[in-house]
């Protein structure tokens, strides 16, 4: 492995934990490096008026 | 004190309870005319939500003119759209009439219907039967004399033959045959391969004993043999009919329909009655057949067949069924995944509904639009993908919009304020 000056770099190939867009994890596999994907999508935009009438029915 | 919370979740467990209860049964087959509420012989149904002529797309309107040429209700396809603008030839949803109908889900007074009923609660609902298998079927909204010729024999050949076994069968139970079909590699959506072939092992005997021509039954058995989709508009009938029953319970805020017409994505839910909550319709994702094709060809999401999703089949399990993810190369953990998003906007689950891959766990049921709206996460559903001037063209998946979930949600406030 080329020595980046990172010590997150050095020595041990890196183990790398993906969330969200799975592309970047996909990539990096294609590389032949371990990613544990976490699927994850960020909350939809809401108003507030829909948020305050979900907090009194759930 | 009982609080609203508490109320809604009462009334979900509720309505969730009457979904799971109910025992569909195949029980005959016989002509739109006959048998669907408030069908007429110049009625066209098609796909829900309701929609204008002008708005629809292209495989609605190919399929209601095609419907309204092999009903002899017009001779031209210009006559037909003439017919239809001043109002001698009336469209509506199939849902309005107790009926669910795939893709385009052309259904006219003509049309062989696979009667289904609930024989917990004594209702039936309906489904056009499957035109077989094929790209250019009227319910892709496509139509020409091979189409016509085929559906004439499924009306005065096949309906008669399969009528006639029904009788001697008795009725086929269709929450069995799913359960097994599950366990066999079908999600009862994009792929009822295992349900189309348990059916024929239950039906196979009687149609054998059928008491017609010789060369009409063997015909019927072998459109039977090569039509690997024919049950799931069984399934399709099956799901609207353990529905309808939940339908009208106070309070619950559990789906008691999706579907789709090409431009819009419709859903009903329990507490608010009749109302459809209407938003765009998505584009499917999937695989398309032809090199030729793609997405600029596609008609977006369009069907009734989102029925089976409703009750938690297709795009809720899945994992049981490894080919289906295939026409959106996916792998077996995303389609894991994609149950436990499922689950997550779900009331409960369905011990019927068993998904092997998973432990056989049980699969989601029961969508809540509460659960749709906190998360973000809207219903996935497996589906065909259709041409936009007609004809089948791929398969895939599709998210419902958000929308349609926060529509019917602010008319479940009001509907509160209201009561209140």
């Amino acid at each position: 492995m080329t020595d980046t000056g990172n010590p997150l770099l050095a020595g041990q190939p890196p183990c790398v934990v993906n969330v969200g867009i799975d592309l970047f994890a996909e990539t990096l596999r294609q590389q032949s490096i371990t990613v544990v994907q976490v699927l994850w999508k960020p909350p939809p935009p809401q108003d507030d008026d829909l948020l305050n009438l979900l907090d009194s029915l759930i | 004190m009982t609080t609203l919370k508490d109320r809604i979740e009462d009334a979900n467990t509720r309505t969730v309870d009457i979904i799971r209860q109910g025992k569909p049964q195949l029980v005959d087959v016989a002509p739109a005319l006959d048998v669907l509420p408030g069908m007429l012989p110049n009625l066209i149904l098609h796909s829900a939500p309701a929609i204008a002529w002008d708005d629809m797309c292209g495989p609605h309107k190919h399929g209601i003119i095609g419907a309204a040429l092999w009903e002899g209700l017009a001779s031209t396809p210009e006559e037909a759209e003439q017919k239809i603008r001043e109002g001698e030839i009336l469209t509506a949803p199939c849902h309005h009439h107790m009926a669910v109908g795939a893709g385009a889900g052309i259904t006219s007074a003509s049309t062989p219907m696979l009667v289904v009923e609930n024989a917990t609660f004594g209702n039936r609902a309906y489904s056009c039967i499957s035109e077989g298998g094929g790209l250019r079927l009227l319910k892709w909204g496509a139509y020409d004399e091979t189409v016509f010729r085929n559906l004439t024999w499924q009306a005065k050949v096949f309906a008669p033959v399969l009528k006639q076994a029904l009788k001697a069968a008795g009725p086929i139970d269709i929450r069995n045959i799913i359960s097994r079909a599950v366990e066999m590699g079908d999600e009862c959506h994009n792929r009822s391969i295992a349900a189309t072939a348990q059916f024929l092992k239950e039906i196979y005997g009687h149609l054998m004993a059928v008491d017609m021509p010789a060369e009409d039954v063997r015909a019927s058995i072998k459109f039977l043999v090569e039509s690997e989709h024919f049950f799931l508009h069984a399934i399709m009938a099956a799901a609207k009919s353990m529905l309808v029953p939940a339908e009208g319970i106070e309070y619950s805020t559990i789906v008691t329909a999706m579907a789709r017409n090409g431009v819009e994505f419709g859903i009903k839910v329990s507490g608010l009655g009749d109302q459809w909550f209407i938003a765009k319709a998505n584009p499917v994702r999937g695989l398309f057949f032809r090199a030729e094709w793609n997405d600029s060809n596609a008609a977006p999401d369009l069907g009734d067949s989102a029925i089976t999703e409703t009750i938690g089949l297709g795009g809720f399990i899945q994992p049981a069924a490894p080919t289906v993810t295939q026409y959106v190369q996916a792998t077996m953990q995303q389609a894991i995944a994609n149950t436990h998003d499922m689950l997550s906007i779900c009331h409960g689950t369905n011990p019927d509904v068993r998904i092997p891959a998973m432990d056989f766990a049980p699969g989601p049921i029961g969508i809540d639009i509460r659960k749709v709206v906190q998360t973000g996460i809207t219903p996935l559903l497996d589906t065909a993908i259709t041409h936009k001037e007609g004809g089948l063209i791929g398969a895939g998946e599709v998210h419902a919009p958000l929308a349609c979930f926060e529509l019917a949600l602010r008319a479940f406030g009001q509907s509160l304020q209201g009561a209140a």
